[in-house]
């Protein structure tokens, strides 16, 4: 009876130990990966510092080129609106059809 | 926000899409953990890139959100889309990896509530209802930005496609000679 009650004991003991010993190793394998992801440097990219093709903005450009950007941006946004309004229906109602309807006008540089 | 500023906001929300779901006092719940910030007419409310820690609603006025496009080298704003009272902005601000990806600009005096993301995280720690209505909300704004990006991109794939048939075929018809 002894006997039995001594084993109970030890494997409790053994049991108790190995869940302890995997506890603690999830926690330090946690605290490791979160202390990793603090170390990674945050990366912030702003307007301003787009590169390559987004180039620097040129001072020299003349009035009328700039009228032209602002009248060409106007048409931008004009044809995003009316692109807009013509996939709304494919939101509600995703089909082939919907996805394709004809915009009224078309967006040209020239 | 201030005792004085609830009933205001209390009621343009509990208008709004995001709140549509929620008990009159989890609105209450969620208006305690917001701080309005009124903006100027042209005034940048978050950049491109820019850290997301804070979800917007609009109280007033309205929003620009916009994406950069370059005219001669100059980069230009380019609005995408258009937010009013009670709409919701800045949701990048709930997902990883919390950046803006698109700029938000008042077009005219504006007022918005923000929402510090701690804030919300700790409400929805402890709400558990309120972060399943709000979140279900906030999937649907997000997953109609997806589905109409989405669909505008394949409309300007196909006219490429279409443009590039059309001048091949011009190419072909005028033959070698």
């Amino acid at each position: 009876m002894e006997g039995v009650l001594v084993f109970v004991l030890v494997l409790g003991f053994v049991f108790s130990g190995l869940t302890l010993a995997l506890l603690l190793g999830y926690r330090s394998a946690e605290e490791a990966r979160a202390a990793r992801a603090a170390q990674r440097p945050a990366r912030v990219v702003h307007v301003d510092a787009i590169p390559s093709f987004f180039a620097k903005a040129d001072a020299a450009l003349p009035a009328e080129m700039r009228e032209f950007d602002e009248a060409l941006l106007a048409r931008i946004e004009s044809h995003i609106r009316e692109e807009q309004a013509l996939v709304s229906e494919f939101v509600e109602y995703p089909s082939v059809h919907s996805l394709y309807r004809r915009a009224p006008h078309e967006l040209r540089a020239h | 926000m201030s005792p004085a500023e609830l009933p205001r906001a209390e009621q343009v929300l509990g208008r709004a899409d995001l709140f549509r779901d929620l008990a009159r006092d989890d609105v209450r719940d969620v208006l305690a953990i917001g701080r309005a910030r009124p903006l100027d007419a042209g005034q940048y409310l978050f950049l491109l890139g820019d850290n997301a820690d804070e979800f917007f609603v609009v109280l007033a006025g309205r929003l620009d959100l916009c994406l950069p496009i370059t005219l001669h080298g100059t980069v230009k704003d380019v609005r995408v889309e258009s937010v009013g009272v009670g709409q919701a902005l800045g949701w990048s601000a709930l997902v990883r990896p919390y950046r803006f990806t698109l700029s938000a600009r008042a077009t005219e005096p504006s007022e918005v509530i923000a929402f510090a993301r701690v804030d919300l995280q700790d409400l929805f720690e402890s709400e558990p209802a309120i972060r399943f209505a709000f979140l279900t909300r906030v999937s649907e704004v997000v997953g109609t930005r997806l589905v109409t990006f989405q669909a505008l991109w394949v409309r300007e794939l196909q006219r490429a496609v279409e443009s590039e048939a059309r001048r091949t075929v011009g190419e072909t018809a005028e033959g070698p000679g």
